[in-house]
């Protein structure tokens, strides 16, 4: 047997309400993501890709689009997904997207898989079987607490499907991965952490090393580690430059969505504290949550194990045994309602 | 910083030394002490109400607000940004409702923490936790503000009066009463508007030793504990605090029961430090009168509330300069009522089930959907209330392990999040939206012509006194006691969201994709009060304790931490 190991990594959305606004709140009022004129209504899902976004919310219409912003990456064309100030490069560069960066079996370059697999998309996805509510796709499920094991920042996704595909978006592996094995449907709020069976079924799932300042992360997503107070404060003057351009043009209702953007930003690097670890805005961006857990759905829960098995020439990939996932997710920015994700999927390959 | 004077000044030496000799020759010190520390108590509880009731009226008026384009009369759904149209001006207007209404909810949870620091001087001084108020309408003589508190929508003439309570004393305001106001509340409110008294704050601390000296004149009668203004209420606490703790006439008490949690906000109050009880409420008094009128500083300070009224007032007046047909509320009514029962209220109710009396100061909220969503309302404010009594009372951490005990801990992590924020606040927007009236048919995509509002209404007879407010607040050690009353709201939340498909009610944008609904909203929330109610047990039981360690956390040190 041998290990293939699939790397990946970049920026996701997930534009869900933030304390203290209640978990269904749809505009964001008092915490600090919002949904601004000409976007949907707050919706937690988890996206991992912005043509995923662009199926289920098309694109702006014309009284909210920036041509200056659609100049630097198509993707600010899409609906929902905001463009940074300038020195956030690497975000308006790379746009929503997890993409697979490397293939290694048994810790060796594997050039063929690589050049077949490079750049291509990797996704938290929706389990189309389990009803989420009316979520589109998996969410941070914490409800202000209510899910809570007595930890309150500790999350997980839910429901957790791990895909791959080609970047011609051909689906390669596809794994589901039940939170409570025995009863695959089971929605996470009715797990009680009182339950003898709790940190088999949830805390597992849970981040298993939390950085508050993760210099690896700020850097790997193209963050100054050393100034990262700039971070806001370039954006909150750029996003004044942004309100007036828009007044310029005439476009007013755009020039007050800035606004808001402006104001969240604003309110939350001031009146929630003088410390990046106490301040809202800054203490998310800096954190880094590690996951490691395996992907354990079977022949008996919905969806099933996924291989193209003719993808992987000269390796029989095992749909049998658990897949081991390890992960971080964060970097979370809460004007761009965008984090950044970086990992490595493990698999058992047979060499045939 | 605190401009406190203490009592070294000359202009008081005399009255000092007054009260001194009066104690020291006294054979009644003890009963002196009582009747100071009683005083000390009406003046604390009476801030406590001020607080309380200001809070939630900020509350009302946030909740009352338009939160979607849709909820605009004239907004086209269909032809989102036609020509000619109203949508992108409506759209422009959301926004800026979006952030009048988070900058008033920041105020409003600035006065639940004013509330909370209250609670903690009630702890110093040995008292009973105090949550009581009237409810609304307040009369004028129970405010010691002077005037009549309503609930009462969003508009100009709400700002203008929440701008007059958070004035600085030396402000000369126009008075914000009666216009605008409907025709059954003008006449609650006073003819008279306390105005453009210019605090001083060498006379309200002379004043506050002239009451000491006057309580301890006269022991054994009831002085009426009545102020003009905030800025001299919490003067004369302060004074209090500092001539019983610098005299060691009482002992700080109750370290433990000092709530150090911020909340995530306003982290700048520092911790008390054992012995040092006067710089604690020096603090937390300074902290109050700055977040508020702001008086330390003229003028106030930007982000007073004072100055956050001010500047809502002005937009919101530019914004109608440009438009005279902008409301930023949902036809919530003033006062809305379900209750039954007189004795609860300083005025008389209107018979039940009529529809709205113009002479009455109460809106009569007839629709049997919208009763029963502020029913629930009222059944899980009033167990908050409870909740934070027994939290403020049993409030305790074990200084070794950080960690509270569990009874306090399940109302700590019941009461805060998630309660107020996952209960209080949906089902307040949700009451907003339904209609108040029995006789409503609904329109597709329109809000009702009226609406429903969330009374904060609480179950204590008026004009009870202080021992029956004690009595009425005691905390049932009994956890089925709330595990009842959180699997009946459940319950109730899960049947009034099909109550709403059945009748065809829905929210005015319900059509826009990814909104949520009324029956959507309440299946959430009777999710939630069962899930609320699980933890609670597990918190009561031991099963769970907080605040715990973050699992796994990683801090590192850096400038920045």
């Amino acid at each position: 047997m041998a290990v293939l190991e699939i790397q990946f990594e970049g920026f996701w959305q997930c534009r869900l309400a933030t304390d203290p606004d209640p978990s269904d709140e749809q505009k964001g009022l008092s915490g600090f993501t919002l949904s601004i004129a000409g976007e949907t209504l707050l919706e937690p899902s988890f996206w991992s890709q912005a043509e995923d976004i662009k199926k289920e919310y098309n694109i702006k219409s014309a009284a909210f689009r920036d041509p200056m912003a659609i100049q630097k990456n198509q993707q600010f064309e899409i609906k929902n997904i905001r463009e940074a100030s300038p020195d956030f490069a690497k975000y308006n560069e790379n746009g929503i997207g997890i993409k697979v960066s490397g293939v290694t079996i048994d810790g060796e370059v594997d050039a063929n898989l690589t050049q077949k697999l490079q750049g291509g998309l990797v996704r938290f996805d929706k389990r189309k079987e389990q009803p989420n509510y009316k979520w589109k796709g998996p969410i941070f499920e914490g409800r202000n607490q209510i899910t809570s094991d007595g930890d309150p920042d500790r999350f997980t996704l839910n429901p957790f499907v791990f895909t791959v595909s080609n970047a011609n978006d051909d689906k390669v592996l596809s794994r589901f991965d039940p939170m409570d094995f025995n009863d695959p449907d089971k929605e996470l709020w009715r797990i009680n952490p009182n339950d003898p069976n709790f940190d088999e079924i949830v805390e597992r799932r849970l981040p298993i090393q939390r950085f508050a300042m993760s210099n690896e992360l700020m850097t790997q997503m193209g963050i100054d580690p050393d100034n990262l107070t700039d971070h806001f404060v370039n954006r909150m003057n750029w996003l004044k430059s942004k309100i007036m351009e828009a007044e310029a043009q005439g476009k007013d209702a755009l020039a007050e969505a800035y606004r808001s953007r402006y104001f969240a930003v604003n309110f939350f690097t001031q009146s929630t504290g003088p410390t990046v670890l106490n301040n809202r805005l800054l203490s998310r961006i800096s954190l880094r949550q590690l996951y490691k857990h395996t992907l354990r759905g079977n022949q008996s829960m919905l969806p099933h194990p996924f291989v193209d098995q003719s993808f992987f020439t000269g390796y029989e990939v095992d749909e049998v045994q658990p897949w081991d996932l390890l992960y971080y997710l964060g970097g979370y920015d809460g004007d761009l309602m965008a984090g950044y994700c970086s990992g490595t999927l493990s698999i058992q390959v047979k060499r045939k | 910083m605190s401009k406190f004077t203490s009592p070294g000044n000359d202009t008081f030496k005399s009255i000092v030394s007054k009260i001194s000799a009066i104690l020291e020759s006294s054979s009644q010190k003890n009963d002196i002490v009582k009747a100071l520390k009683e005083r000390l108590n009406a003046y604390l509880t009476e801030a406590a109400e001020i607080e309380h009731l200001l809070a939630m009226q900020y509350l009302y008026a946030s909740f009352s607000m338009k939160k979607f384009p849709e909820e605009f009369d004239d907004y086209d759904s269909a032809n989102a940004f036609e020509k000619g149209g109203k949508n992108l001006l409506r759209l422009k207007q959301i926004e800026s409702i979006r952030r009048w209404e988070a900058k008033i909810l920041y105020v409003s949870r600035q006065e639940m923490e004013h509330l909370n620091l209250v609670q903690n001087l009630l702890a110093i001084l040995d008292c009973e936790p105090f949550l009581y108020r009237p409810n609304y309408p307040v009369s004028k003589n129970e405010n010691p503000l002077g005037d009549s508190i309503n609930l009462m929508p969003f508009s100009k003439e709400a700002l203008e009066i929440f701008r007059y309570w958070e004035k600085p004393d030396h402000l000369n305001l126009k008075s914000p009463f009666n216009e605008g106001a409907p025709k059954g509340i003008k006449k609650l409110y006073s003819t008279q508007v306390n105005n453009g008294k210019a605090f001083n704050e060498e006379n309200a601390t002379k004043l506050a030793w002239e009451d000491i000296l006057n309580t301890v004149n006269s022991i054994g009668k009831t002085n009426d504990a009545q102020v003009d203004s905030i800025e001299q209420l919490y003067t004369i606490i302060r004074v209090y605090f500092y001539f019983l703790l610098k005299y060691k006439l009482i002992e700080g008490a109750n370290l433990n029961r000092i709530v150090e949690e911020h909340f995530g906000f306003n982290m700048t109050l520092d911790s008390i430090v054992d012995g040092k009880y006067f710089e604690y409420v020096d603090a937390v008094i300074t902290q109050i009168m700055e977040e508020g009128e702001g008086v330390w500083g003229v003028p106030p300070s930007l982000d007073s509330h004072f100055t956050v009224f001010q500047e809502i007032l002005d937009e919101f007046i530019e914004l109608q300069k440009e438009d005279i047909t902008f409301d930023a509320s949902l036809p919530v009514p003033w006062n809305p009522t379900i209750s039954k029962e007189s004795h609860y209220h300083a005025f008389g109710l209107p018979p039940m089930g009529k529809t709205h009396d113009a002479n009455s100061p109460y809106y009569n909220v007839t629709n049997p959907v919208a009763i029963e969503a502020m029913d629930i309302y009222n059944g899980a404010y009033n167990v908050l209330v409870k909740m934070l009594h027994g939290f403020f009372k049993f409030y305790s951490i074990d200084y070794t392990t950080g960690i509270r005990p569990p009874v306090p801990n399940a109302f700590f992590s019941t009461a805060f999040y998630p309660f107020m924020t996952m209960v209080m606040r949906p089902l307040a927007e949700v009451i907003c939206r339904l209609p108040a009236d029995k006789n409503y048919v609904p329109v597709d995509g329109k809000v009702p012509p009226k609406t429903a509002g969330p009374n904060f209404f609480l179950e204590i007879a008026h004009n009870s006194t202080l021992d029956e407010i004690n009595v009425q607040f005691q905390v049932s050690n009994d956890m089925n006691y709330f595990m009842d009353i959180f699997n009946d709201l459940a319950k109730r939340c899960s049947a009034l969201s099909k109550e709403c498909t059945k009748m065809g009610y829905h929210i005015a944008n319900y059509k826009v994709e990814d909104a949520r609904d009324f029956d959507v909203r309440l299946s959430y929330l009777a999710e939630n009060f069962e899930r609320i109610g699980q933890n609670f047990q597990n918190y009561w039981e031991g099963k769970i304790v907080a605040p715990i360690p973050s699992k796994n956390f990683q801090n590192f040190n850096n400038t920045y931490n």
